[in-house]
């Protein structure tokens, strides 16, 4: 969950594109503890060995040039799951119904943003707890990444629907709710 | 002076349309007096403009110093040799400056009441036909001593041959200078700037303007320097980025597309295209309507008079009304909605049309908004803060709308089946919308069938697809194909959203492609204006 709203203002700014010292700041900085109340955050995580990710993604996996080169060498994978719930684009697009384009838009940006930065200290976590066993891990990888299908996400939402189970999947295989991310991450076993 | 001498005038640049006044080709109308000041006071009869040319050419100056010129019988001449040595005459003893002399002399006692230009062209140009343009423009860099030789000749000879026209007549110092876009805009000031603004000093009561072609965004600031009265903008300049960079004191002159417009397009497109670039512009005191360049010799003299005629009735319309309409376009670019509805209320109550507050008004400032951000000058947030001050003035405006009226075409839009991505396309239809375009939004998820449908319902000009993955982004080419299956072709793809690109588009036959919402709205616009000069 994201903790300081003040530590992560600066670099949320610069990715939503407001500029550090204009009057649409405090009005963002607003915005931002709207979002901050509306949170749902749910994670889940998993590591399986290489063998049950390839059996577990089969096709998407194994037809992927991407996943091949970046697994080449790792032993076990883990998957993981973040979504923010679905008030962020309840709300978002009721901004948009009722022509307040800038909060619905910017609702939209700070809600992919938050959820960027929710995977990305799992991420992080992992990176961690890794080298703390001596391992070194991949970068973190996405369906819909280069040629890892976003039909992978099926995949992934077989494994996490009993977790979390307000996520659905269209037939497009995109999950609902939106600010939903999922990713692989590699751990390499050591020498390599 | 000059601001009252040029007050919301209209003009078309230079007067080679004249030549079908007169059953002579254009070869023999530049070295014979009578038959060009026939041709020139026939034409200026016939379309009343506020500034009058002479017929120039651009290679007058440079083949009286030297250099070769080819003449044509219906274009216009053009150099065909460099100076083997430069020589600076007496321009009274060059015999076609001589026929000008004599033209203009004539039309003073004809158009006593107008403003006559003593057009020349800039001396970094006539250097570079002195000497070869590529040749000048390597010297920048290898011999710059060389070159400023040759500028003090070139401006040296400008000067003597507009001060000989204004002898003769003329009223008005114009300078067309067309190369100097090509030297860095670091170099502008030293290789260009110095000598137009030596040309301008020396006519100190006369009006001046100064026109270079092509894209000067980056030295506007510079031909501000040279102390000019007017500036003339190239067609392929967007006004509203540079009108807060000229002073109030200094024309903003143009820029109607003299080709695409003025000799190729039908009369409804010349006065849709004048009186949209007026009511757009006329909020700015020092906005003088032309063209963005030379009105070819032959385009339709009915098409010069229409453009006249409809920048002249659209000034009048919306003079009255311009305080108001300045407001909430300002309030709409600043942000300020509570100020916006009150500018609204209070033209409303003066009587303005709505449709004038919106196009003049709140589109403007969009507009205006929407030009920055592809001049990147400002980034999207900014212009959605625009969007809901837009929408607050709108409010008051609604009822009163006939919506046949306002709105200019349909476009249906939707994102591809397998996808489910919303923000994007619905920034899409807002822009749309703020822009008096009617949106027909199939929201999330659709299909072929589903567009063909609301394609045979809504007979729109426009479909837009929208795709954020990689697997939806196929589905963009099904879409198409199937109206193409269908025999449908009378109608226009454009693409976007996160997984497509200008490859992807054409990948999957779309027309058009646009990076965000702002871009669909111009990239719409510009494939309507082609579609239209294929008609």
């Amino acid at each position: 969950m994201v903790r300081d709203c003040a530590t992560v203002t600066n670099r949320m700014l610069k990715y939503i594109r407001i500029p550090q010292n204009g009057s649409q700041k405090e009005r963002v900085s607003l915005l931002l503890k709207e979002l901050v109340s509306l949170l749902d955050t749910k994670k889940w995580c998993r590591c399986v060995s290489i063998d049950e990710f390839y059996g577990l993604f089969h096709i998407y996996a194994r037809e992927s040039q991407s996943i091949t080169k970046l697994l080449k060498h790792s032993v076990k994978v883990y998957l993981i799951t973040v979504t923010l719930g679905q008030d962020i684009e309840r709300r978002s697009r009721k901004y948009l119904r009722n022509n307040e384009v800038f909060n619905g838009y910017i609702v939209d940006r700070l809600g992919s943003f938050l959820v960027e930065e929710e995977i990305r200290g799992m991420d992080l976590d992992i990176t961690q707890q890794c080298r703390n066993e001596g391992c070194t891990t991949t970068h973190r990888y996405s369906p819909g990444y280069g040629d890892f299908s976003i039909k992978a996400q099926q995949a992934f939402f077989d494994l996490v629907k009993d977790s979390i189970p307000e996520l659905t999947i269209s037939h497009g295989c995109l999950l609902s709710p939106e600010k939903t991310v999922t990713a692989i991450k590699g751990v390499v076993k050591p020498g390599y | 002076m000059a601001k009252i001498m040029m007050h919301h005038f209209v003009f078309p640049i230079n007067a080679l349309p004249s030549c079908q006044m007169v059953d002579v080709d254009i070869d023999d109308i530049l070295w014979n007096a009578d038959i060009k000041f026939k041709a020139l006071r026939n034409y200026y009869k016939r379309i009343d403009a506020d500034i009058l040319f002479y017929f120039h050419d651009a290679v007058i100056q440079a083949e009286a110093m030297g250099a070769k010129a080819k003449y044509f019988k219906k274009m216009m001449p053009a150099v065909a040799a460099t100076a083997q040595v430069v020589s600076l005459p007496d321009p009274a003893q060059v015999p076609r400056m001589a026929v000008n002399a004599n033209v203009l002399r004539r039309m003073a006692g004809e158009f006593p009441d107008k403003l006559r230009s003593a057009l020349v062209y800039g001396p970094f140009t006539v250097a570079g036909q002195v000497a070869g343009e590529e040749a000048l423009l390597r010297k920048l860099i290898d011999d710059p001593k060389e070159v400023l030789s040759l500028l003090e000749k070139t401006c040296d000879f400008a000067m003597r041959y507009a001060s000989y026209l204004i002898e003769a007549g003329a009223n008005l110092v114009w300078v067309s200078d067309p190369l100097s876009v090509l030297i860095p805009p670091d170099q502008f000031r030293e290789y260009s700037g110095v000598y137009l603004k030596r040309i301008f000093e020396s006519f100190p009561s006369l009006p001046s303007v100064l026109h270079i072609c092509g894209d000067t965004y980056q030295i506007v600031q510079e031909m501000v320097r040279t102390g000019v009265r007017g500036i003339s903008f190239d067609n392929c300049m967007d006004l509203l980025v540079v009108e807060d960079e000229i002073p109030d004191e200094v024309y903003v002159i143009g820029n109607i597309d003299p080709v695409e417009v003025i000799e190729l397009g039908s009369p409804d497109e010349v006065v849709s295209r004048t009186s949209d670039l007026v009511s757009m512009m006329a909020l700015k005191d020092n906005f003088v309507l032309s063209t963005g360049c030379a009105v070819p010799p032959s385009a339709p003299i009915e098409n010069v008079r229409l453009f006249l005629e409809t920048g002249r009735k659209s000034f009048a319309d919306i003079r009255p009304h311009i305080p108001l309409l300045s407001k909430i376009s300002r309030n709409v670019y600043a942000g300020n909605g509570e100020e916006t509805r009150q500018g609204v209320a209070a033209a409303l109550e003066d009587g303005v049309d709505p449709l004038t507050i919106i196009s003049s008004g709140l589109t403007r400032g969009i507009r205006k908004g929407s030009a920055m951000y592809e001049a990147k000058r400002c980034f999207l947030p900014s212009i959605l803060l625009m969007v809901d001050t837009f929408y607050k003035g709108f409010q008051l405006l609604e009822d009163r709308l006939d919506r046949e009226k306002t709105q200019k075409f349909d476009i249906v839009l939707g994102t591809v089946k397998g996808d489910i991505h919303e923000i994007g396309k619905n920034l899409v239809k807002i822009f749309f919308e703020t822009h008096g375009h009617r949106v027909v939004d199939l929201g999330v998820d659709v299909n072929a069938d589903a567009f063909i449908e609301a394609y045979l319902n809504y007979r729109p000009s426009f479909i837009g697809l929208s795709a954020f993955t990689t697997e939806s982004k196929k589905e963009m080419g099904k879409v198409i194909s199937a109206f193409h299956r269908e025999g449908i072709r009378d109608v226009l793809f454009i693409v976007g959203g996160a997984a497509v690109n200008h490859e992807v588009s054409r990948s999957v036959g779309a027309d058009g492609y646009a990076r965000d919402a702002v871009r669909a709205v111009s990239l719409v616009e510009k494939l309507l204006k082609q579609s239209k000069s294929y008609i």
